[in-house]
Formats: C-alpha cells, structure tokens, sequence
C-alpha cells in the first residue's frame, strides 16, 4: 500500500503542477462538445454487470430524454460481411402526457418497449422496468462492490437499464405509493411501496410465497435501508453525502446475512458487508475523484479497491486525465477470483475548429505498476466535422489481453452503446459516417477487427450498421 | 508474406519494429514536411507541396535497400502526396505506389494513406502468376495531428488499419506521439523534443522512442532512443533556399546499421517548421 500512495501522490503532484486555466469553464463546454464522444469512446476499465454474461458483448441504452411533443423514429441494419443482414426499428415519442418507446429487431438485445401515461390518480407504465428502491437492497443494487449508486437503475440514471418487464403505478407526484409486478430474471414478482416524509417501507414477494421487506429513510444528507426476508435473513446499508460547494465526500457502509439474496436481482445482491468512500472534487482546474472500498460476499471471499482518477482542463479546448487503481480479491460472487490487480491509464483529448482527436492508453497488470501486464489497450479517436452536418468518426484499438481474461472496448452508436467484448491480440478499427439525408439523420458504421499474434494479420469479419434516424414535432 | 521470396526481407524488417518500410525518409517524428513522411504516416503536412527522393539502406545489407520518389500538392484547405517505391534486388524485391490525402486546419490535421505492393519478378507458372493476390497487396489507413498548445503536437497513426493480398513486409500498429518545441516567434533557432510510442506488434514488446532535434537556422539535428533493445540514431538535414538535404543513422546491436538519405525540393516558408 505504500506504493499505492506514492503513486497517488505522484498523480496529485503532476495534476497539481500544472497552471489554473483563467477560461476554463468557456474551454470545458466547447471541448465537450467536440471530445466527449471521444472520451466516451476509449471508456475506463469497465465491465458490463453481474448478471451478463462474461466475454459476451453488452448493449445498453442511453437515457437520453426526448423533448415533450417530439417523436423519434429509427430504421437500421445491420450484419457482418458475409451473413444476412438484420433488420431494425424503433420509435420513440413524448407527449404532455404519454410517452415511451418501442424497440424490435431479430437478435437485439434492446428489442422490447415501455409505455407510461399519466393519469388523474397517477402514473402508469408498462414494458421494461429498472426500479430503485432506497439504497437498492431490494431492487436497484450497484452492480459493482465499490459503486455507491447504479447508473442503469431508478429514475434519473444516465443509461437505461432492464431488470424486468412488467407493469407499475406510481400514486402522486413524488411516489407516495409505488407498485409494481412482472417478471424479474425468470420470477414473476409484485410490490407495492408506500413513501413518506423520506421514510420508504415496500414489500416484494412471488406466488410461491417468498416475500422480502425493505424499510428506508432518506434525510439530509444520510440514506438508510434496511432489507428482510422470510427467512429471518437481512441487509442494511447507510450512505452519507457530505458537499461543501464543488467537493463531496461519500461514506457508505452495508452489513448483513452473506445468504441474503435479493428476489428480483440475485446475482446483484452484492457483498454482504461493504465499506466505501468517494471523494470527488470538481473544481474550476478539472476534477479529481478517490476511490476506496473493501468487501466481503462470505468467508473466504473478499476484496478491495482504490482507485484515484485527476482529470485536467486545460484554456484551449482540451483535457488530460490520469487514474491509477489497485484491486484485490474478488468482485464477483461467483467465478474465478482474479487476485492482486495494479493499473493506470491516460486519456488526453484536444480539438481545434471541426477536428477532434483523442488518445488513450491503460495497463493492468498482475504485478506492482502495471507488470505482468493482463490486459494492455492503446487507443485513439478522430472526429471531424464536415460540410452540411456531415461527419466521420474513427476509432481505433489495439490490445492484448491474457488468456482467460476479456476486456471490453466501448463503441458508441447513435441509439446505444456497445461494450464489445476481446480478448487475445489484435485490433480494431471504427469508421462511422453521419450526414443528413431523407429528411433525417444517416449513420453508418463499418467495424474492421484484426487479430494479431498467433494468427498474424488475419483479419476476421468486419461488421456493419447502417440507420435512419428522423426526429419530429408531433404537434 | 511476400510470396515466399521475400520471406528472408521480412523476417529481417519484423525483427525490429523500424516504424516505416516504402517511403521511409531522414525526417522528423509526427507531421514532417516530407512528401514521403506524408504516405508512410499519413499525416499531412501544413506546407505542401515539393518533391522528394529518398534511399534506405537496411541494417547495412547491400541487397536489402528501398528507393523512393514522392511528391505532394495542395489546394486550399486539401492535401495530396504520390509516390512510387522499389525495395530489394530484381529476384526478391518489390515495387510499391503509395497515395496519401488529407485535409488541414488550423492547428490540426487528418489523413488517409494507401500503399499498393506487387513483387517484382513473377515467375511465369507460379501462384503468384495466377493470382493476383499472391503478388500483390494493399493497406490503409491514416493518421490525425493536433497543435493542442503552441509548440506542442500529438499525433496518432494507424498506417495498416486493413491490408488484403499479400501480407505488408512490416506489421505496422498504431503509434501515438507527442513533441514540444522550444523556440521564439520569429527565430529558426529551436529545440525539439518528441516520445512516441509503438503499440506491440503481434507478440513483440511495444516500441518506445525519445528524442531531440536542435535547429540552428538552416542546419537541424536530431537523435533519438529506443527501446527493446536498445539502441539510438542520429540524423542531420540541411536547407538552402528550395533546396533540403538530410541523412540519418540507426543502430541495432544485432542488425546492424540503418542508412536514411532524402533529397526534398520544398518551396521556402518563414519560420520554424
């Protein structure tokens, strides 16, 4: 550990050499603008949640909003050289009253819908469903031991996620009673929660007579939940936001019966006993976010990270981060355990007028500062702007990942975003084209991946999308 | 690989990351005023247009050299560069015709480069006197730069993005780059610093340079290391009116020598390139 702070310390001293940029702020929007797409398109060390499958590719969708009275429809296809193409299509639309979305594609996992209204008793909706409730014991649980807050879970959350589908109703503006019913991984569930003066109490349970209860309370600056089952099993969880202006420090702990397992999420159930704490501080500079958190699922089977990420502004239209993590033990319930884990990586973006570009480059290794290297990923970005809206996108990757192991490379499309999922040697090229035409928005996408090392240049088969996207005033 | 003669080339270029093969020249890392720089890296050059010949001697093998002649052009915002190479004796060497374009802004710039290669002698009967792609190959690809803050640029380039036909004599991954000068508005006295780095090729480690150029009005040095082995080169360039001259030397504590000679007809622009 006494590493770990050096380098931490190393981190803060170069972040904090360098001279506070006087028009920050102005830089700041205009760079992302132009290099947030490219920021999003390297991605971290991200992993798709528990209950995917490892080494499979994830999609999700961005909950992005539509404004009200506007409909979005889409038409795509998509294929890999030398297979039948597959065809898609979807619509959204948003009205004072009604809104929702209809996805359908052969083989898309996005394929499904939701439709909500408003009523004079209250809100209801139907299709896919990503509930929170309190700290998520019950529903709505971080998929990840060290995260204080899911981003695929609850209202607000920046990616949609899809726990179940079914049915819910939502009496009053701010949720006083909350029920639900559908079918969370393959059991039909119902619920109902009843919310007041930030005290929360719901009950969940199925036809075969398993239920679990879950008591909250919101206030301040403190978040509590406590979770039951029939069994007698419980969980509790306390986490306390404390923000003095652009700093915050998060505090979170959770305790409780390792055998508890939450009905609608099982395999994001989590550990049984969590102590975190996020420090984020988003000054006029850039920003700086530390990360500790230790865990244990049951005995024998534990772990811990710290993570430290320091991102710098800079005047002209760019940025450079840094962050550097070390990982122990185990962060899934199930599976292998990967052990001691070192790394760090880099991204820097700059743009100048219709011109982006973005590198990136992350080490992991098995060994202190990133030796024995388990998974290595240089990557770059390209955007640039051309006449009439038109535009290219290039991303390109090159990587070696250590047998058993999967890294993920973020691609982004126009209506999701794919975590794809590698593993050996190679590379990978993204070439997209958007321009204006029909009376929407054209978006192509030519995936050429390469793999290297043993099979030396053999390039596998390039993958294609092509979508329409048009979006409206209803009214 | 190349048909098989020219197998022994190969081995001998993919030992060692070189990060260039048709159109290598005596020039600077990143966005070089060079025709040829412009096709190896594909990234184009502010200044554009001129002629440049250039002759490679590798690892100071007398039979294993690569001559080439490019030239470049603009308009307005649009940059071209052409060129053709020859690398090897008759029997087992290759000819090459590389294409680059690009387009400049202020401050940055994005590419896109091809190469085309097909043996030079093709023995009648053979495979490769029947297919096409047993003779000859192809790969794209392309690079960006930008000029984040005055005197520093970053470049990235991904000269084999896709290759089909016969394999490309060098595996050539994505290398990224960042060089700072230190120089006064207006002075063509400078110093120029550069690191870049060589994503792993195949099973090979990655390839990490550092170097430094000093300008001194028409006179600019430079010499750089390497890692993995390591090892290090020098280079000289001189320029009087249109006319540039350079040469440049690289070690390999196995290989040997690497000679780079460039003769480059570009129109004079005022200050530091």
């Amino acid at each position: 550990m006494r590493l770990t702070a050096r380098a931490a310390i190393l981190l803060l001293a170069v972040a904090f050499s360098l001279p506070a940029p006087a028009r920050v702020r102005a830089a700041e929007a205009d760079s992302t603008s132009a290099g947030g797409g490219a920021s999003a398109a390297v991605g971290a060390f991200v992993e798709p949640p528990p209950e995917e499958t490892e080494g499979a590719d994830y999609d999700v969708e961005p909950a992005d909003s539509l404004s009200e009275g506007s409909i979005e429809l889409g038409v795509g296809a998509s294929g890999a050289v030398g297979s039948k193409p597959r065809q898609s299509r979807r619509v959204r639309f948003s009205d004072r009253k009604l809104g929702g979305s209809v996805r359908e594609g052969q083989g898309d996992p996005l394929a499904g819908g939701n439709v909500e209204t408003e009523t004079r008793a209250g809100r209801i909706g139907v299709g896919r469903l990503a509930p929170r409730w309190g700290r998520g014991l019950l529903l709505g649980s971080v998929p990840e031991p060290w995260a204080v807050a899911p981003s695929d879970r609850g209202t607000g959350a920046p990616v949609r996620g899809r726990s179940g589908q079914g049915a819910w109703y939502r009496a009053g503006r701010v949720g006083a009673l909350e029920t639900l019913c559908g079918r969370f991984q393959k059991r039909d569930l119902a619920g109902a929660r009843a919310c007041g003066g930030g005290l929360g109490l719901g009950v969940l349970g199925d036809r075969w007579g398993h239920a679990q209860a879950s008591l909250s309370l919101a206030r301040g600056r403190a978040e509590h939940e406590l979770a039951l089952d029939r069994g007698g099993r419980w969980r509790a969880e306390v986490a306390i936001r404390h923000a003095p202006g652009p700093l915050a420090l998060t505090t979170w702990a959770r305790g409780g019966h390792p055998g508890f397992r939450s009905l609608a999420e099982p395999l994001r159930s989590g550990p049984s006993r969590v102590l975190g704490m996020e420090l984020s501080d988003d000054a006029s500079w850039g920003r700086i976010r530390a990360l500790a958190a230790l865990w244990r699922f049951q005995a024998g089977r534990s772990g811990a990270r710290a993570a430290l990420e320091v991102e710098r502004r800079f005047l002209q239209h760019g940025s450079l981060a840094m962050g550097f993590e070390e990982r122990h033990g185990a962060h899934r319930e199930s599976g292998r355990v990967p052990g001691f884990r070192q790394g760090g990586w880099g991204e820097w973006h700059g743009s100048v007028a219709g011109m982006a570009l973005a590198l990136r480059h992350e080490v992991l290794g098995a060994r202190r500062l990133g030796r024995a290297a388990v998974r290595t990923v240089t990557a770059m970005r390209l955007e640039i702007e051309g006449p009439a809206g038109t535009g290219i996108g290039i991303t390109h990757s090159t990587y070696r990942v250590r047998s058993g192991e999967t890294l993920y490379l973020t691609e982004t499309a126009s209506d999701r975003v794919v975590l794809r999922a590698v593993s050996g040697t190679g590379r990978r090229t993204r070439v997209e084209a958007r321009a204006p035409g029909a009376g929407g928005n054209i978006h192509a996408a030519l995936d050429v991946p390469v793999a290297t090392g043993a099979r030396t240049g053999a390039t596998l088969r390039p993958q294609w999308t092509l979508e329409w996207t048009r979006r409206a005033r209803s009214r | 690989m190349r048909g098989g003669r020219a197998l022994p080339l190969a081995l001998i270029l993919g030992a060692s990351a070189a990060g260039a093969q048709d159109f290598d020249s005596a020039a600077l890392p990143g966005p070089a005023d060079s025709p040829c720089a412009f096709i190896e890296r594909g990234l184009p050059p502010l200044p554009a247009t001129g002629v440049e010949a250039s002759f490679t001697r590798w690892w100071g093998l007398p039979g294993l050299e690569t001559r080439a002649i490019a030239g470049m052009a603009s308009l307005r915002s649009l940059r071209v560069a052409a060129g053709w190479s020859q690398t090897g004796e008759p029997d087992i060497g290759w000819n090459a015709a590389g294409l680059a374009l690009g387009v400049t802004r202020a401050g940055g710039g994005a590419g896109l480069r091809l190469v085309a290669r097909r043996d030079r002698l093709v023995e009648p009967g053979t495979e490769a006197a029947m297919r096409l792609e047993a003779r000859a190959g192809l790969e794209a690809g392309g690079g960006a730069w930008l000029e984040p803050a005055r005197g520093v640029r970053v470049w990235a380039f991904v000269p084999q993005a896709w290759a089909g036909g016969t394999a490309p004599p060098l595996d050539r991954p994505l290398e990224i780059g960042v060089s700072c000068s230190v120089d006064r508005a207006g002075e063509r006295d400078g110093l120029l610093l550069w690191l870049t780095r060589g994503s792993p090729s195949g099973d090979s480690p990655a390839d990490h340079v550092a170097g430094a150029a000093l300008r001194s009005g028409p006179i600019t040095t430079w010499g750089h290391v390497r890692d993995r082995p390591l090892r290090g080169g020098i280079g000289l360039a001189a320029r009087a009116r249109w006319l540039t001259v350079g040469a440049a030397v690289e070690s390999h504590p196995d290989l040997g020598e690497t000679v780079r000679l460039s003769l480059e007809i570009l129109p004079p622009r005022p200050g530091p390139s």
